[in-house]
């Protein structure tokens, strides 16, 4: 299907029904609004994208910036209603139906973006792995520690991580979380990585970077050197 | 609360000696930096680095040395599409370890051809979008900034200049910042870099506001001060006159 922008009039249609569906509403996603002309407009290019499942956000994000990356567009990270319309488009994938017949959509950002919003702009289940893929797109494989995740549940690696800008744009600590975070041979996330204690993300990101910070130029600093200094309570993640 | 312990005794550097601004030409946005780091006492070989960034984006550009500044010839700003929200920081780093953080200033934004240092506002304010919120103050980042839902309004800036917004919104985010400036356990007035500070002076002088700082962060006397430097910033903006004429003439009760 030929990619579009929902309008307002749109956004509002479909976060009407988020919130309807929270409330045990209607579990059908109202896909007839993507080729509405009333609550969607064309962009300026012609993007098409297939109805498909992605395995986690590292797929979503290089498929679609394979997409986006040749079509022309500008500030396509900025553009509110194309990201809306590809939640509308990928609904089931990014809100799959879960145990007992249940969809859990969670907070409007997740869904509807909110670009200009330095809080919540990188929780878009789209958006937010996109706008990652694209910082480090010289080496995407390095930004795995925040894209290894099912697209529907990123998880607190994430939240620690990508809000905070110095982290998530500095190359050698997002080739640490990756290193840290990630099973080299399922790539997929390593347990208790998103937990509260020793070594996780939560005192990677609030203490123990911050602290380096003060004292550092990390944009200088490669992963070797970083992994060498890290305190002992990171080594289990490791090993 | 978490404290940083700064070990390197790194400098700050003082807004007033950066000045940053764009230059939109046949299509490519580019930017120029003029910095005066000579008064810092910083070794003369150390390394300078000013780095442009919003959310994601992010770039890095080597400006040579403390004594030999030497702006790249490739200023492009071509991983922005707007200039829009783009922020910058200076770095000095070692020059034999271009690790050790010698000097820093973040957050620095785009300055206007007319603004100068003296006429800085206090509480930058920014259009977002914020959801149904009408509006949020950013102050998890360093210095606060007011954040306006740009689609609240056909013009969010003017929504922001409105006599009824300012009544309703200002006295809440002093109240908010003081609170916070107080919690973090700071008193100097006199810095006149450090937003803190900034914002304690203002307070202090406005009208039958006690100069002396309440000195306990968790104490009543900490609230009572608070209140009644919002109480006495209403006063002096006449904040109630001024919202109820607006809301007379926009045909409130």
């Amino acid at each position: 299907m030929r990619v579009r922008r929902l309008t307002e009039a749109g956004i509002t249609t479909f976060a009407g029904w988020l919130e309807t569906l929270k409330a045990g509403g209607q579990l059908q996603a109202p896909t007839a609004l993507l080729e509405d002309s009333l609550n969607t407009e064309a962009i300026a290019a012609e993007v098409e994208v297939e109805s498909r499942s992605f395995a986690n956000r590292f797929e979503a994000a290089e498929y679609l910036y394979m997409r986006f990356s040749t079509s022309g567009l500008s500030d396509v990270e900025g553009d509110r209603g194309l990201w809306a319309w590809l939640s509308l488009f990928y609904f089931d994938t990014v809100c799959p139906i879960g145990k007992g017949g249940v969809r859990k959509p969670g907070a409007l950002p997740r869904h509807v973006p909110e670009p200009g919003n330095w809080r919540r702009y990188y929780r878009h289940l789209l958006a937010g792995p996109y706008r990652i893929y694209r910082a480090h797109r010289d080496d995407p494989k390095r930004a795995m520690g925040l894209l290894c995740q099912p697209l529907n549940t990123p998880g607190d690696v994430v939240e620690q991580i990508a809000s905070r800008q110095e982290l998530v744009t500095n190359r050698g600590i997002m080739a640490l979380a990756t290193r840290l975070y990630v099973d080299p041979i399922t790539q997929k996330q390593k347990r208790r990585a998103g937990a509260k204690g020793g070594g996780s993300a939560l005192r990677l990101a609030s203490d123990v970077i911050e602290q380096f910070d003060l004292t550092w130029d990390l944009y200088a600093a490669t992963v070797d050197e970083l992994v060498a200094v890290m305190p002992q309570e990171f080594g289990k993640f490791l090993e | 609360m978490i404290r940083r312990l700064n070990y390197t005794g790194r400098i700050k550097i003082y807004r007033a000696d950066l000045q940053l601004g764009t230059v939109e030409s046949g299509g490519d946005l580019s930017f120029n930096a003029n910095l005066r780091l000579t008064d810092y006492e910083l070794p003369a070989e150390a390394l300078v680095f000013v780095e442009a960034y919003k959310q994601t984006t992010w770039m890095r550009f080597s400006y040579g040395t403390v004594a030999a500044l030497q702006p790249p010839a490739d200023r492009r700003l071509a991983e922005f599409d707007t200039a829009d929200g783009i922020r910058f920081r200076v770095k000095v780093t070692q020059s034999h370890d271009e690790h050790i953080l010698l000097a820093v200033a973040d957050r620095i934004p785009l300055a206007l051809p007319t603004e100068d240092a003296a006429s800085e506002s206090l509480l930058p304010v920014t259009g977002a979008e914020l959801g149904d919120e009408l509006w949020q103050l950013d102050i998890d980042n360093g210095e606060p900034e007011l954040l306006v839902n740009c689609t609240a309004a056909s013009d969010w800036h003017e929504l922001s200049l409105s006599p009824v917004f300012i009544a309703l919104v200002y006295p809440a985010v002093l109240r908010l910042v003081l609170t916070r400036v107080l919690e973090d356990g700071h008193r100097d007035t006199d810095d006149d870099e450090d937003w803190r500070s900034k914002w304690l002076r203002f307070a202090t002088l406005l009208p039958g506001v006690d100069p002396n700082l309440p000195q306990k962060d968790d104490d009543p006397v900490a609230k009572r001060w608070t209140e009644d430097a919002v109480a006495a910033f209403a006063k002096k903006l006449s904040l109630k006159e001024k919202f109820s004429a607006a809301w007379t003439f926009k045909g409130g009760a």
